[in-house]
């Protein structure tokens, strides 16, 4: 079940082994919170698609998406995949996970005041 | 045989992730955004925060609710993956290669993954709870994939 390693495969060599997992795990999403919507448990109040595509936050959504595909396709699987290939041993996917964290600490520490100003 | 084989489908496994997903979201509903069931960068921001904060005394700037739940799912899904992999014999200390490219693949991911407060996996979640812009993200993200196997196509 991983978005990038399951159309990557798709496109290259069509096998359909993880996309079958991703459109499973969407379907069931999607039906699970249309019953609890009508059921009342979830509430969920989004902009309308052409008040987001309009807005900042909407152009940051589609070019970080498209770096995050970009980058993630070509080290070979998303967050999710490397943290499944961390514990079954690869060191790649090691290194990643301890990239990913310093990541995270250089966003909070650098990232987030350069952005203050955007949003 | 037939039960087995269904365990190990790959729908098996995106439908127990997504009704667990579902069903952190509605247990914890008044105390998490939306579609945040699962998401690899944001729980990994929140696991991070509370080390941080709560061992290392050092304050982070994040959400609350993240210094205040130490949330495992990095490390269930490492250690599941362990367990699993030792069971089925498939568990192997791999060559490492491209240390450098690796690291900063990872660094780069959760700093964008953080900057739309999405991971792949929580664009899917986002899309499927109807969240207008993480359709947007997804878009972008099926366009870098995209690149990124034309790239690859180029290069073989």
């Amino acid at each position: 079940m991983c978005f990038v390693g399951g159309f990557r495969d798709f496109l290259l060599v069509k096998d359909t082994a993880l996309l079958e997992g991703l459109m499973a795990f969407f379907v069931t999403t999607w039906l699970a919170v249309l019953l609890l919507r009508s059921t009342g448990v979830l509430v969920t109040q989004y902009p309308a698609l052409q008040e987001a595509v309009l807005s900042t936050y909407g152009v940051v959504s589609v070019v970080g998406g498209l770096l995050i595909g970009f980058v993630s396709t070509l080290s070979g699987g998303c967050p999710f995949r490397h943290h499944v290939l961390l514990g079954q041993g690869r060191l790649d996917s090691g290194v990643y996970f301890l990239g990913f964290y310093t990541g995270i600490f250089i966003y909070f520490q650098v990232v987030v005041f350069l952005l203050k100003g955007l949003f | 045989m037939h039960l087995n084989a269904l365990k190990r489908s790959p729908i098996f496994f995106g439908v127990s992730v997504a009704l667990a997903a579902i069903a952190l979201q509605v247990a914890f509903k008044d105390e998490i955004p939306l579609a945040y069931g699962i998401c690899t960068v944001c729980h990994a921001r929140d696991l991070l925060s509370w080390l941080v904060n709560h061992l290392a005394k050092f304050q982070m700037d994040s959400p609350a609710f993240a210094t205040q739940a130490l949330v495992l799912t990095p490390v269930g899904l490492v250690a599941g993956s362990f367990v699993a992999s030792r069971r089925t014999a498939e568990f192997k200390i791999g060559n490492p290669s491209n240390f450098v490219l690796m690291f900063l693949s990872g660094a780069l991911v959760s700093m964008i993954g953080l900057v739309i407060m999405s991971c792949p996996t929580r664009i899917i979640l986002r899309t499927a709870f109807g969240d207008t812009l993480g359709l947007l993200a997804a878009v972008g993200l099926f366009g870098g994939l995209a690149l990124a196997v034309l790239v690859m196509k180029r290069r073989r």
